[in-house]
């Protein structure tokens, strides 16, 4: 979520609840002959405040899974998420006295730290990536649909070799590919996103050779190869030069596909990094509540 | 034979037999030909498997449709008497919410909007893309009586604009409800309903329009007489182009539907103008004065008699040298033998002192060479040369020519005015010309006096389609961290099957996502066979479960913004029916709650749902 002016009023109430909290932490221990003490009434307090505001920015991942309900827009619950569970931070500590505690609360605080940084950092992420990926990826696509386009790069640049220097035995895949579409606009017609495909050349010229080998050792493999592969795209500029200059649309093509591909891989990174933190984040929040409800049954039982 | 259905028009549909026993239909042969196929009749048990045609009945005082609200359909009149009337004021509505699970009234504190519209709709301005043109002027047509047998809502229908009129049953009434495929089936068919649609059409943009406001009734009826109404199909019209640079300009143009292009050609490829929506109007050469187009002279105003006048067309030197263009009397010692002269640079007229004793006076003041401009004073000792121009009457007034292209750039409806007969009306009421003129010219400075930016944006605009649009769902792609929470939403709310695709074209930071754009002269729409793709009363397009897969909707979206579902994937799909294995889907705004899913679901704020004319400035280009 991206930090604006919309977030003024959290802010300010963040920032005045923390306060508020400080001046009446420092009144409390000053008038406590022992210290702060989470059992004491005003620790109890600051225990329930904190809890409360975990479990209201945890709501966040209830309100995911009820996404037509009208309880409020989803960027609501996401501010509230954010300036809630920072707000949570203060009020634990205060709660725990600044101090880490007992076997069970050092491993809570452990947690709550690594729950707090790791959304920290997933937030601070969000004010950059978005716009990094937007600017690099111009031709982003659907992370669901990575793998298919992925597939269909492949398809056109076979089909656009094929077209120049004939079938390529090798490309067995793609050529499946290439049959089971044309068998799905028999049976769709009037699809309008069915493509209409060249054929392959019957005889090449001989330069079709050096095509067929840059295209076997160099642009299909790229192409075929694992997403998160670092690998500059193929470099073509040899072949374009040797190459008959009518071919020079289509190699303009090839390498296009190729540089389809290189973002595809660039947003596939981005895209990991961008979300790679919930994974730390999501399951460590979960883990958090289970630790905390043990120890809020611990506390009031014992 | 009437009988209420759940399927198709609500209302008491009609069998093939009812509709063709209609003294209307019995007219129509093309009628005759197509309704059988376009009703699906099942001869098995005599219902059409369409349920296209309804029959209604109104009593007195009772509204048959009302101004503002969308749909899809026109009436026919078969019994009573009805009336045709404008509100003081409609505005096109907008979608409703219907959840009854809604919260939001509670939670209304939670409501906020991402970013507020820079400007609401109001009145339409001269050559402003408005969806509201033609139901915000101040002059409208009087209440019409509707007799049985004529048809009313065409344009509705043919158009889908809002209903322009509230029509409300004088007595009892008895009316068939028409989807556009029936109506297309009787159009054309020699019935004169395309007729009066067209003198409707034209009368109804004359009375309306705020260009000839100054005009009283009567002259209005008298333009209409010999207006026509052009359409993509018209003879006057080739491949949507209106009329083309430096042809005459004969007519004055009102836009009534569609979407009109005005652009010129230039070194760098097409400048584009501006886009005319409905209630605009383009084609003002024809009404301003001829501009002057003689060349500017070099003329004596001390000395007329001394000098001849020249043309500027080559330059011009001053002096008493015999090889001097303007030679001065010789005993004038006080000039130089080549004291000064004129010549173009670059386009501008320059006065160059060619280092004469007694120096070159421009408007009394000494220089040594400036810039000219037609009426400035040239001073030559004691001789005052001025620049002018030749005489109007001395060369053929240039007959006026159109100094932009337009082009229709979809589907349009734009009335003809000659400007022979505007002239004749101008000679009885100067007033209406001058409006026009200062209108026409209007448009022309705000073309010229565009920022580079805000031309970028124009072309941005007509590029991606999104003048037409009303509704477009962008995504802020700084704010967005692909999260998919608006695809999985709008899953959720339809069926399981997701209504778009959070891809599409950028436009600066934002992504034109594929999902409805609620056009405001939807293609899809044309042309289904079975009328199952419609607007009600509201902006979101609706695919009824009568779809029967033909994917002619999808196919002619433009943005491919339709998708085609396998029925098997639908969670509760439609009655089977044989042969019917897809049908079409289509973003219907989220029909149903207060608002669009995607964005009440995004969780970054990132999901927008705005008319893209109204959001977009030219400094979301970057």
């Amino acid at each position: 979520m991206r930090l604006n002016r919309d977030h003024r009023g959290w802010l300010a109430f963040t920032i005045v609840a923390t306060i508020a909290g400080a001046v009446s932490y420092r009144l409390y221990v000053a008038a406590s002959p022992y210290g702060a003490s989470g059992g004491s009434w005003p620790g109890l307090a600051y225990g329930v405040l904190g809890t409360l505001a975990m479990l209201l920015a945890g709501l966040l991942a209830g309100r995911k899974k009820v996404r037509t309900w009208r309880i409020g827009p989803a960027r609501v619950w996401m501010q509230m998420h954010v300036w809630l569970g920072l707000l949570a931070v203060p009020l634990i500590l205060f709660h725990a006295g600044l101090r880490l505690g007992g076997a069970l609360t050092t491993t809570l605080m452990a947690l709550f730290a690594v729950v707090t940084v790791s959304g920290l950092f997933g937030l601070a992420l969000q004010q950059y990536l978005p716009g990094i990926m937007t600017e690099r990826v111009p031709l982003e696509t659907l992370v669901g649909q990575m793998d298919h386009v992925r597939e269909g790069l492949a398809t056109d640049a076979y089909e656009l070799v094929a077209s120049l220097a004939g079938v390529v035995p090798e490309a067995a895949e793609e050529q499946a590919r290439l049959a089971a579409e044309q068998a799905a606009l028999q049976t769709r017609p009037g699809n309008w996103k069915a493509v209409a495909r060249k054929p392959p050349v019957t005889d090449p010229v001989p330069e079709a050779a050096l095509l067929r080998d840059v295209y076997l050792r160099e642009i299909r493999p790229y192409l075929l190869r694992d997403a998160r592969t670092r690998t500059n795209p193929p470099d073509i500029r040899t072949l374009v030069v040797r190459a008959p200059g009518e071919w020079a649309p289509k190699l303009e093509r090839l390498a296009a596909i190729c540089e389809e591909s290189h973002q595809l891989a660039v947003q596939r990174r981005l895209h990991d990094v961008l979300h790679g933190w919930l994974f730390v984040h999501a399951p460590l929040s979960f883990a958090l509540f289970v630790l905390a409800a043990f120890h809020i049954v611990m506390a009031l039982k014992y | 034979m009437t009988r209420r259905h759940a399927d198709g028009l609500d209302g008491q549909w009609l069998s093939l037999e009812e509709v063709a026993e209609l003294d209307f239909f019995k007219s129509s042969k093309r009628a005759k030909l197509k309704l059988p196929t376009l009703l699906g009749a099942a001869p098995d048990a005599g219902e059409p498997g369409i349920k296209a045609v309804v029959r209604r009945e109104y009593e007195p005082g009772e509204v048959i449709c009302e101004a503002g609200a969308y749909g899809s359909t026109a009436f026919l009149l078969v019994e009573g008497a009805a009336t045709a009337f404008l509100p003081e004021r409609v505005e096109a509505k907008s979608v409703e919410g219907r959840t009854p699970r809604s919260l939001a009234r509670i939670l209304d504190g939670f409501r906020r909007r991402t970013r507020r519209a820079e400007r609401t709709p109001g009145r339409p301005e001269v050559g402003e893309v408005s969806r509201y043109a033609t139901l915000a002027h101040d002059r409208r047509l009087g209440p019409a009586a509707i007799r049985p047998g004529e048809i009313f809502g065409l344009d509705t229908c043919v158009n889908f604009y809002p209903r322009e009129a509230t029509v409300r049953a004088e007595t009892r009434c008895v009316a068939l409800e028409m989807l556009r495929s029936v109506l297309d089936t009787i159009r054309g068919a020699g019935d004169a309903i395309d007729e009066a649609y067209e003198a409707h059409a034209i009368r109804s943009t004359l009375h309306q329009s705020a260009l000839l406001a100054e005009l009283s009734a009567s002259q209005i009826e008298a333009l209409a007489a010999v207006s026509t109404l052009l359409t993509p199909d018209s003879d006057e019209v080739s491949d949507g182009v209106v009329y083309a640079e430096d042809t005459p300009a004969d007519a004055l143009y009102l836009v009534r539907a569609g979407t009109i292009k005005m652009s010129q050609t230039k070194a760098g490829g097409e400048f584009v103008f501006t886009y005319l929506g409905r209630g605009g109007a383009f084609g003002f050469e024809a009404l301003m004065p001829a501009r002057p187009r003689t060349r500017l002279v070099l003329r004596c105003a001390s000395h007329p008699t001394l000098f001849r006048e020249l043309a500027l067309t080559k330059p011009i030197t001053i002096g008493r040298s015999e090889s001097c263009d303007m030679l001065v009397p010789k005993e004038s010692r006080a000039i130089g033998r080549r004291h000064c002269r004129v010549e173009e640079r670059d386009g501008e007229l320059w006065i160059v002192d060619l280092d004469s004793a007694n120096h070159t006076l421009l408007n009394g003041e000494r220089i040594r060479e400036a810039i000219l401009a037609e009426g400035d004073h040239i001073g030559v000792v004691e001789y005052v040369f001025e620049i002018g121009r030749e005489d109007v009457t001395a060369v053929d007034a240039p007959a006026a020519v159109r100094v932009a292209r337009a082009s229709g750039l979809d589907s349009f409806e734009v009335v003809r005015v000659p400007a022979e007969a505007l002239g004749r009306l101008a000679e009885a009421n100067a007033a209406a010309l001058a409006a026009a003129t200062r209108a026409g010219r209007a448009l022309e400075t705000a073309a010229f006096s565009r920022s580079a930016n805000e031309q970028a944006m124009l072309e941005e605009t007509v590029e991606l389609n999104l003048y037409n649009s009303q509704n477009v769902l962008l995504i802020d792609l700084e704010r967005c961290t692909r999260c998919d929470e608006c695809v999985r939403a709008c899953a959720d709310a339809h069926d399981g099957v997701a209504r778009f695709t959070r891809d599409g074209p950028r436009i600066g930071r934002y992504l034109v996502t594929m999902a409805c754009r609620s056009c405001t002269d939807p293609k899809c729409m044309v042309g289904c066979p079975v009328g199952s793709i419609r607007r009600e009363d509201s902006l979101e397009i609706k695919i009824e479960d009568w779809c029967i897969g033909c994917e002619r909707c999808a196919n002619q979206c433009p943005f491919g913004n339709i998708n085609m579902v396998e029925l098997s994937e639908l969670k509760r799909p439609p009655p089977p029916r044989e042969g019917v294995s897809l049908r079409a889907t289509v973003c219907d705004l989220c029909a149903g709650y207060d608002g669009p899913n995607c964005v009440y679901a995004c969780p970054h704020d990132a999901a927008i749902r705005v008319a893209p004319g109204e959001f977009l400035a030219p400094s979301d280009l970057r």
